[in-house]
């Protein structure tokens, strides 16, 4: 379903470059419940972007299903984000002016649902996550928990084929991140492909693929045979 | 996806700001309405200018004598301005007999001085009328009674009176049937009427007599001023030529000049010119109000792009297009401009129709204009819009998520 073949990603701030990721051979096939690890500031995030087609690669090549990104153009892309791909931000990324049900229903807006359908998606989606009295509040209004489960329904509203999830229990105390990851395995087992990216070894090892990144560098597959190959 | 429901998010975002709506829309209030009134007035101006001098509506032109010869080759120390021919009765006889006039309005003007109650002076016109020519200009009786063909076919006393010489002369009791002595001679008033607003006249101190009683004052058997009314306004052009044909015929040697027909068209040209300029002028000025609230707009839409940058990074992430972002902030320009616009379009109207009542001014409201307007509104918005909406629209959504 996603495969990277020798994948980099540079920034460039004026004549310094800096190599985020390097040369990255990646692939998660379809219904894996995958966890990165890896030290702050070694590219996770970037990787998960990328695969979320929110950035492009510098060089190298990426297929989701099948098809090169970067042949899509920006129409494809914008809706591969809306339907394909459902990311939660390490940060949650609520808007937040509008509630947590007019949250859930901006990937719903740009598919093109109409309102009413909208609404009574978006109320069953909160439900499941056990946020049905909370449907009205404000991303202000609601506690860090409660915020990541909105950022999680919101990225499953439009069904995604992939869930990236970006430190889903960074902010989280224990018992609301065994919660989370509870939603997650759910989720899981109903055929999703789920990535997330943790600091956490315990979470890590729930999952049945462990991916550890370094400096940009695949350092080890919980698989093993996709190990990187040096360069 | 449907448009509405962009306009549905740029609607929220506006209300979302209130303070910062509320300040953008009143620096287009002021500046649009400010453009409408001058706009407005000028047209008001254009017309009511246009309405006294050319009598529109009416096949009616006036004749005038132009001292100044058709000639190249004249003396110009030779003419003489104070020499004005009159109508002679050899004329008008000659002229009714023409088949392209329908009516001739003659008439006799004069000044008289008067004295009031308060023994000041007041300058009356004093008009002679025909018959027709009385009944073709209509006036309006608002106390007392009309003249009447008996008036106008003997020699009479009975004088109209307009409405403020009669508060000047009589500021208080009984005005109908009153004498009023008009250069030597004892005349009864018969009735009032209203002076009419949509003429240029000097003096509004007037009095009509019949033209037999002003001939009789007066000691005068002939015509200073004539009109002619033609059959229809394509025929105005062709009575106006057969008058002038006449009158210059009939016109002694001593005579440099002639008879001229008043040229519509060009009197039309430089009203037109003349208005339109004072308009352009006040309302450039007034434009430039409008240009700054434009920049306003321009602004507030930069700073909203600049502030909800994160906004729009989560909108693409979620699945906004790059069209869908431009046209969201576009709906958002634009509709901050219609509100504004709009709300000063209809201030302005209040201030036209409020100056209108006070001066007595016909309004005129073209629904046009109105149209033009919001269109033009909406364009605007959108030209004020695009330069904002484009930066948000050509955010990369990963830039756009990494700003907080
Ligand atoms: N737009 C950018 N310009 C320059 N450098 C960047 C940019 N984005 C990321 N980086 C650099 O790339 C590196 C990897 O960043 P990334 O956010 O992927 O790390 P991470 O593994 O997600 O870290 P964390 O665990 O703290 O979230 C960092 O050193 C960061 O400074
Ligand atoms: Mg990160």
């Amino acid at each position: 379903m996603i495969k990277l073949k020798n994948l980099s990603k540079e920034f460039t701030q004026g004549i310094q470059s800096t190599r985020v990721l390097d040369n990255i051979n990646l692939t998660i096939d379809k219904g894996e419940f995958v966890a990165i690890t890896g030290a702050s500031g070694s590219g996770k995030t970037t990787l998960m972007q990328i695969i979320g087609c929110l950035d492009s690669q510098s060089s190298g090549e990426y297929i989701l299903d099948n098809q090169s990104v970067k042949d899509k153009n920006e129409k494809q892309l914008a809706q591969i984000r809306n339907q394909v791909i459902g990311f939660v931000f390490q940060n949650f990324h609520l808007l937040p002016r509008l509630t947590a049900m007019e949250n859930v229903e901006i990937p719903l807006i740009y598919k093109g649902i109409p309102k009413r359908k909208r609404r009574q998606m978006s109320i069953e989606l909160l439900e499941r996550l056990g946020l049905r009295d909370r449907t009205d509040y404000r991303p202000s209004q609601l506690s860090g928990g409660q915020k990541q489960r909105v950022a999680i329904a919101r990225a499953l509203a439009n069904k995604p084929k992939i869930l990236i999830a970006d430190e889903p229990t960074g902010a989280l105390d224990t018992k609301t991140s065994t919660e989370v990851m509870d939603i997650f395995k759910e989720l899981n087992d109903e055929g999703l492909t789920t990535i997330i990216v943790t600091h956490e070894r315990s979470i890590a090892s729930s999952t049945n693929r462990e991916i550890v990144v370094s400096d940009g560098i695949l350092l080890s597959d919980g698989k093993k045979e996709y190990s990187h190959e040096s360069s | 996806m449907n448009p509405l429901e962009i306009v549905r998010i740029a609607f929220k975002s506006i209300i979302g700001h209130k303070l910062r709506s509320v300040l953008t829309v009143l620096g287009l209030i002021i500046g649009v309405s400010a453009t409408t009134v001058i706009i407005g007035l000028g047209q008001i101006a254009e017309n009511s200018l246009t309405k006294q001098f050319l009598n529109s509506g009416e096949n009616i032109i006036t004749i005038n004598y132009n001292p100044v010869p058709r000639q190249e080759d004249y003396n110009a120390s030779e003419i003489d301005y104070e020499m004005s021919p009159t109508i002679t009765e050899q004329d008008i006889t000659e002229l009714r007999r023409s088949d392209d006039i329908k009516t001739l309005i003659l008439s006799n003007s004069t000044t008289a001085t008067l004295h009031d109650f308060k023994n000041d002076t007041i300058d009356v016109e004093i008009l002679g009328l025909e018959e027709d020519t009385h009944s073709t200009n209509e006036y309006s009786i608002i106390e007392g009674k009309n003249l009447t063909s008996y008036d106008f076919n003997n020699i009479g006393s009975s004088i109209l009176i307009s409405e403020d010489f009669a508060d000047r002369y009589f500021p208080d009791g009984e005005v109908i049937g009153d004498i009023i002595d008009i250069s030597g001679y004892p005349m009864k008033v018969k009735g009032i009427y209203k002076n009419p607003d949509d003429e240029i006249v000097l003096n509004t101190n007037q009095a009509i007599l019949p033209l037999n009683l002003y001939q009789n004052v007066y000691k005068s058997s002939t015509i200073d001023n004539i009109e002619v009314e033609a059959y229809d306004t394509e025929t105005i052009e062709k009575a106006g030529t057969a008058a002038t044909e006449v009158l210059n015929r009939n016109l002694g040697e001593e005579y440099t000049g002639q008879f001229e027909v008043l040229d519509l068209e060009e009197l039309q040209k430089g009203i037109t010119g003349l208005t339109t300029t004072m308009t352009f002028l006040i309302g450039g000025i007034a434009s430039i109000s409008l240009l700054v609230a434009g920049i306003g707009v321009m602004n507030i839409m930069l700073v909203t792009v600049t502030e909800r940058t994160n906004e729009i990074g989560i909108r693409k992430a979620l699945g906004a297009t790059r069209r869908v972002i431009m046209f969201q902030f576009l709906v958002e320009s634009s509709m901050l401009t219609l509100i504004g616009g709009v709300l000063g379009i209809i201030l302005a109207y209040s201030m036209i129709t409020i100056l209108s009542m006070v001066f007595n001014w016909a309004i005129l409201i073209s629904p046009w204009l109105i149209v033009i307007a919001v269109m033009f509104l909406v364009l605007f918005g959108i030209l004020c819009g695009i330069l904002p909406a484009n930066k948000a629209a050509k955010l990369v959504p990963v830039e756009a998520l990494r700003r907080e």
